[in-house]
């Protein structure tokens, strides 16, 4: 009984490790992200990470506390992300197409809005 | 029995971890491709699978009758609000020129799009270009 414990109990920790080294790759992608959108991208990504982690914690401890979370995060989480598609994505179109691509000025030819 | 009951925890402990590591993977892929559009298509693989098998390797862990239904639901409104989130943002990034159009290979968009932007139609009915 005790060694099939341990092996449930490695894989779970395991698995939380999995989804922590996910979620800091994550963290390192929204910093950087070129455009809103990546980081609206990022973000939808992140919050399936926070389901799938706490999930992991559910399984760990065989206590369904934190489902009600899980499930608004599972139907609000993509708000977010639709308000910056529909609305901030169209305002920062200059910066996202040239700022971070060629910091040191492109062609003056390219720099004019389409 | 309980040869049974420790199966099916030790399964629904390699569902979660597999689930974890598919997690992993399209976050690593959204590291390192290098556009909007593929990285959408590399965003939806944490958010589809991912956690559709971490929620099955929970519901594998408990076995109750009321969270089985908390995790078909919340795998069905994951389903459901993914595709939208993500359609929404290729859309944005299509129509604000985010996107490489010379590394495309089939673009059936750019077309329509180019044919209606500079030419209004004042020709047509009134209502026929109100999309």
């Amino acid at each position: 009984m005790s060694a099939p414990d341990t092996a449930d109990r490695v894989l779970l920790v395991a698995a939380v490790v999995v989804i922590l080294v996910a979620g800091v790759l994550l963290l390192y992608r929204i910093w950087r992200g070129p455009s809103m959108l990546d980081r609206a991208i990022s973000l939808d990504v992140l919050a399936a990470l926070i389901i799938a982690g706490l999930g992991a914690k559910s399984a760990v401890e065989r206590d369904p506390f934190y489902f009600p979370i899980m499930l608004v995060l599972a139907f609000l989480g993509f708000t977010g992300s639709v308000g910056i598609a529909r609305f901030i994505a169209v305002r920062d179109r200059p910066p996202a197409r040239h700022a971070p691509d060629r910091p040191t000025g492109g062609p003056a030819a390219e720099e004019g809005p389409r | 029995m309980t040869v049974w009951v420790q199966i099916t925890d030790t399964l629904g402990a390699a569902l979660v971890l597999f689930g974890a590591a598919i997690c992993l993977l399209g976050v690593v892929g959204m590291l390192l491709l290098p556009d909007v559009l593929s990285r959408s298509h590399a965003a939806t693989k944490p958010q589809t699978l991912g956690l559709l098998l971490v929620l099955a390797g929970v519901a594998l862990r408990l076995r109750s009758g009321m969270d089985l239904a908390t995790l078909a639901l919340i795998g069905f409104f994951q389903l459901m609000t993914g595709p939208v989130a993500s359609h929404l943002s290729a859309r944005s990034a299509y129509r604000t020129g985010q996107i490489e159009h010379g590394e495309l290979l089939v673009d059936d968009l750019d077309k329509q799009l180019t044919e209606r932007a500079p030419d209004p139609a004042p020709d047509r009915g009134p209502g026929a270009g109100q999309d």
